[in-house]
């Protein structure tokens, strides 16, 4: 066949991977104000865009959607061109994406801390933004498709499928749970009330973490591991089977977050069994990354990216038995609605989707801008003080969880409540939050060392050019099953 | 259960503005300790208006699903202005502007309330009509209510001469934020009757 000659599109991967430093820098130095007024409620006394109420969401949403939304695209726009041996579908449309993101992100830090909020978690942008959001989205999926329509790489590698599996349901999950009947310009009313609105809500939100924050990031843990290790994956029939595993079982794990509410039992007890039951798919995942280092545990002592992964993939392993566990009945009656549940959230949050982001960025920036980087030691150092930093966020927040949960239970032994004023509990918890808000400084000051590095890093390199690379298109194979061959391998060359 | 009044809707959605879902649950669970501590566990019929659902994820501060009726308007009042002189050690943010010299903005109160009626909520055309008629009647009765403090009347007067002293035209305090989401406060977790024998 003819070899054709094509450019791998790096421009629009230099652009998220700028947008996702600069949103990371600023979602978490909003999460570290947070942090700070816990212990300082009166810092920023009587400013109301600047309150915690007003600025959680804003914290939240800039870390998903700013800081891992624009990691994903960046990741993704790489590795789907290399893998597919094709340049992206549609300029037009990688671009639209990324602008359209930035707008969506621009317009959830104006309208949020004005107050303009659905209250959702996660989903708290008012119903035009969402709209954005939606076409955004499509825009991404359609460029994705298409070029996976046009590949000149038969072979679908499992990243791909993550990728898509990405799309299809954050897709179906957001334009479900935003639907609203608007009231005004910047204010809807849920179509779903009460029990059922928790319920479509919490289907959304722990989906969000299924195919926002674990499912892309498989994919990228795929391309990006065995690149930075470079070994192959442990074993491609494990992906495969954790694959399609997870996509199914996560699906229903939705209604753990409503555990002893008033949603009927039924409901909760679905999602009990099929939050115990993803531990297996979710390890698979952690499993086939870890083995991967198999002979390179050594390289792993000298390079800081692979430093990162073994963490992130160590973390996203803890998260992902934590959760299970905390989806009990007996566990979820301890840690709902305490600080346990937030340092379950950040673990997750900062070892996994952080550390992985941080070791692509290391590894992609000076690829694309064809220099090394400017300092291997602070990249270590941004991983020491980014362990430490988690460690020191987490481990308090879970001995303050149990803390608000054996005071808010505990009785006299004549029958009235021992801690009987809120507060009590609040108070005993004051010096938890205290060395959470150092935790979260140190994890802060890694990013801004990222900051520095990758700054000085893209002033010494050369200016992003796209790539060249060639390739045969695809020979046109006959439909039907070839004689000897798998039948797996057929099904996987079946056009879409 | 009947749907939140005008001006409870006014005052929930002044909760949804402030971000309060992200501190308070409104979610008591069955067990004895949150029964103790909250009243009566919640039921799946008490939130069947609530749009969107304010269950929330997290207890920074207490459950408030069975807020209605336990403190006084004046509490509520004092608590907002500042949650350190009710609550010594809160952490709670201060919510001054509730209490600014201007009114609660509610010209969309039939819109929204047209809107939840489409969506099933059964409010009355009549109801709709008379929203603003029944805003101004519920803001003056907790307006009322909150004479009862001495303390308050005194600062109520000094306002009203600051406000004056500044050119600017006095809004009465029944038709300040606070009032509305002192209205909503108020009506929390009351839909349900308790059996006096039972407890």
């Amino acid at each position: 066949m003819e070899v054709q000659q094509f450019y791998y599109d790096n421009k629009i991967v230099k652009k998220f991977l700028y947008a996702t430093i600069v949103w990371g820098a600023i979602g978490m130095t909003v999460g570290l104000l947070l942090a700070l007024l816990f212990i300082f409620p009166n810092l920023t006394d009587g400013i109301s865009w600047l309150s915690f109420g007003r600025l959680r969401p804003l914290h939240t949403n800039a870390v998903i959607f700013a800081f891992v939304g624009n990691a994903i695209f960046a990741g993704v726009y790489y590795s789907l061109q290399r893998l597919l041996k094709a340049r992206m579908y549609s300029d037009f449309l990688s671009n639209l994406n990324f602008w359209g993101w930035q707008l969506v992100i621009i317009s959830a830090v104006i309208t949020l801390p004005l107050g303009f909020t659905t209250s959702k978690e996660y989903a708290e942008l008012e119903w035009p933004i969402d709209i954005v959001l939606a076409i955004v989205w499509v825009a991404f999926g359609v460029n994705m498709i298409m070029t996976i329509l046009r590949r000149r790489e038969r072979h679908l590698y499992v990243a791909i499928w993550f990728y898509v599996a990405t799309f299809v349901t954050v897709a179906v999950l957001h334009i479900f749970n935003s639907l609203a009947l608007p009231v005004t310009a910047l204010k809807g009313y849920s179509v779903y009330a009460g029990v059922q609105d928790a319920l479509v809500q919490w289907w959304y939100g722990h989906n969000a973490v299924a195919f926002f924050l674990t499912t892309p990031f498989l994919g990228l843990m795929y391309y990006y591991l065995p690149k930075a290790a470079n070994r192959p994956i442990y074993s491609y029939r494990l992906s495969i089977i954790h694959f399609w595993s997870l996509i199914f079982l996560y699906i229903w794990a939705g209604p753990h977050h409503l555990l002893y509410s008033a949603l009927p039992e039924w409901a909760q007890n679905l999602g009990v069994v099929f939050s115990v039951m993803l531990l297996a798919p979710s390890w698979g995942g952690m499993i086939n990354g870890l083995l991967t280092l198999r002979g390179a545990w050594d390289k792993v002592r000298t390079d800081p990216i692979l430093k990162f992964y073994v963490v992130a993939i160590t973390g996203y392993g803890m998260a992902t038995f934590e959760g299970p566990m905390l989806s009990l009945k007996n566990v979820n009656a301890i840690a709902h609605y305490t600080d346990w549940i937030v340092a379950h959230v950040h673990v997750g949050a900062l070892a996994w989707n952080g550390f992985m982001t941080f070791g692509i960025i290391y590894w992609l920036i000076p690829r694309i801008f064809k220099t090394k980087l400017f300092s291997q030691s602070l990249a270590n150092f941004h991983f020491w003080i980014g362990t430490l930093g988690i460690v020191l966020y987490c481990i308090p927040l879970y001995v303050a969880g149990f803390q608000q949960h054996l005071m808010w239970k505990e009785f006299n032994p004549d029958g009235t409540l021992k801690y009987g004023n809120f507060l009590e509990s609040v108070t005993a918890i004051m010096p938890m939050y205290y060395m959470r808000a150092i935790g979260g400084a140190l994890y802060l000051t890694g990013m801004i060392i990222l900051v520095y590095n990758i700054y000085k890093t893209v002033r010494a390199g050369q200016k992003v050019e796209d790539e060249y690379a060639e390739a045969p298109a695809l020979a046109i194979i006959s439909k039907k099953r070839l004689l000897g061959e798998g039948w797996h391998t057929w099904l996987e060359r079946k056009p879409i | 259960m009947k749907p939140y009044t005008p001006l409870e809707l006014v005052g929930r959605d002044l909760y949804i503005r402030e971000g309060c879902v992200g501190c308070h649950s409104q979610m008591i669970r069955p067990f004895r300790s949150e029964v103790a501590r909250y009243g009566d566990y919640s039921k799946s019929g008490e939130f069947v208006f609530d749009r969107p659902f304010l269950w929330g994820s997290k207890r920074t501060g207490p459950d408030l699903h069975r807020l209605g009726g336990k403190y006084s308007d004046n509490w509520h009042f004092n608590h907002m202005y500042d949650p350190q002189s009710t609550s010594a050690g809160s952490i709670m943010p201060s919510y001054k502007w509730l209490f600014d010299n201007k009114s609660v903005y509610y010209d969309d109160i039939e819109r929204k309330m047209e809107v939840l009626a489409k969506l099933g909520v059964p409010y009355t055309e009549e109801e709709i009509a008379q929203a603003r008629e029944s805003i101004k009647e519920q803001g003056e009765q907790i307006a009322r209510n909150l004479e009862a403090d001495p303390d308050y009347v005194r600062s109520y007067e000094e306002s009203k001469k600051e406000a004056a002293a500044r050119g600017e035209e006095f809004v009465p305090m029944s038709q300040r934020e606070i009032t509305a989401l002192i209205a909503y406060m108020q009506r929390l977790g009351t839909d349900i009757k308790v059996n006096e024998e039972n407890n």
